[in-house]
């Protein structure tokens, strides 16, 4: 249970991720959210 | 209706390419999970998988395929177990040699190569390990995975702060949920490492096994490094086998199992069964803190020139052999270990003696390395 329950926070932490990254302005923090996608995705989708 | 600007532009390309990279590391990651091949021997009587013992375990990564050589002849049971810390090749392929190999005229022999399967499809973060390696044969190169030293963390996670170890109540670091040899006894409704370690200690109950070896490596600083760890109701087997390797030129330190720390093979098989319980341990500087480049290299030739300077130094105690820890050697010592056991073990008791056959020599092993007593890959279909 607690497994899932962290997969869901990963979820959770992947949307605010996503929506920092459609707001910002800087491409640099833009940058830098993209690459905290990918470890997120990885343990979302049971890959990682 | 918004327009899109610059920085929508920029944000859908910088996903995208986070996108492109996480599908090349997810290739990767999933590779992992492809099984190593296992070509067995004609001895080979059947195989089979470890929720037979323990049902709980069907259909995880914690179901590992164990091999059974019955000679068919009334003698001893011995179990051996490979792969308990996947980032431990030596035993791993100790285990794979002897499946290719075995044939049993007297007893039964039980092998598991890889007790801790779920390890094998991950590698342990920030150590830089590669994710396999391979080893010539006489007619193409055969490959295995290169593990960690638990389970893989899809398996369990996340880690407690503290791991409390059952029915002791010992309490080690939080990671240590996922390492095998510290889960035993086990239980059929703990986490995935209890619960294999309760399908092995079924087995060795259902089975009544008789002699059980549990086969690891550590690095070159570790202090118990070619070693035999045995349970202390094995001290005298030990002692007579430790004795048969050294007229062989092999020196062994001999160690008695704790009492106190729980939860690891020699202690608990020996303490919950009948069986006479023993642990090996090679010296494998991959694992070792003063190792340079982390390659498929050092694997297999275990030659490292910063421990080589801490040999010439002599500062501190290191088990490491200035022509490098390869992967021959440390195969040949385990299935040597083996032998020596199995020998006194005999002697011990002639009425129900333990006889193998087709394994190769330490001398064989280092004079033609292991690749010699692996089967060919088959070949690739066009």
């Amino acid at each position: 249970m607690l497994y899932w329950i962290y997969v869901v926070i990963a979820g959770i932490v992947l949307a605010l991720v996503f929506r920092e990254l459609v707001r910002e302005r800087q491409w640099r923090l833009q940058l830098a959210l993209a690459i905290i996608v990918i470890p997120l995705l990885l343990r979302i989708l049971q890959v990682k | 209706m918004k327009t899109m600007q610059r920085h929508h532009w920029t944000a859908i390309g910088f996903l995208f390419g986070a996108l492109i990279l996480a599908g090349i590391a997810a290739r990767d990651f999933l590779r992992m999970r492809t099984p190593d091949l296992i070509i067995p021997s004609d001895g080979l009587s059947r195989t089979g998988l470890l929720s037979e013992y323990a049902p709980d375990l069907a259909g995880t990564n914690g179901d590992t395929p164990y091999y059974l050589y019955d000679s068919r002849n009334p003698g001893p049971t011995m179990l051996v177990l490979g792969g308990t810390h996947p980032n431990e090749p030596a035993g791993f392929i100790a285990t794979v040699v002897m499946v290719e190999n075995l044939r049993v005229a007297q007893g039964r022999v039980f092998v598991i190569p890889q007790a801790c399967l779920s390890g094998f499809s991950a590698t342990e973060p920030l150590e830089g390990y590669p994710e396999r390696f391979s080893v010539p044969t006489s007619s193409g190169e055969r490959i295995f995975r290169f593990g960690s030293r638990g389970a893989n963390p899809l398996d369990h996670w996340p880690d407690p702060l503290v791991y409390l170890h059952r029915p002791s109540g010992q309490q080690l670091s939080g990671n240590e949920t996922r390492n095998l040899n510290r889960s035993y006894p086990g239980r059929s409704d703990g986490s995935i490492m209890e619960r294999v370690a309760n399908g092995i200690m079924r087995l060795l109950e259902t089975e009544r096994v008789t002699l059980a070896f549990d086969l690891h490596e550590a690095a070159p600083e570790i202090p118990i490094i070619n070693a035999i760890v045995v349970h202390e109701k094995a001290r005298d087997l030990g002692g007579m086998a430790v004795l048969n390797l050294e007229f062989e030129g092999l020196q062994y330190a001999l160690e008695i199992s704790p009492q106190n720390f729980r939860g690891l093979s020699h202690r608990e098989w020996g303490d919950g069964h009948a069986v006479l319980p023993i642990l090996m341990e090679t010296s494998n500087p991959i694992q070792g803190r003063l190792r340079g480049p982390t390659d498929v290299d050092l694997i297999l030739r275990g030659v490292d020139i910063r421990y080589q300077t801490a040999l010439e130094v002599g500062r501190m105690r290191i088990s490491y052999d200035a022509e490098g820890e390869s992967l021959a050697k440390r195969v040949g010592r385990h299935l040597a270990g083996i032998s020596a056991v199995v020998s006194a073990y005999n002697e011990m008791y002639p009425d129900s003696p333990l006889m193998l056959e087709g394994l190769p020599a330490y001398t064989e092993l280092l004079s033609q390395g292991v690749g010699a007593f692996l089967k060919p890959p088959p070949p690739v279909q066009p």
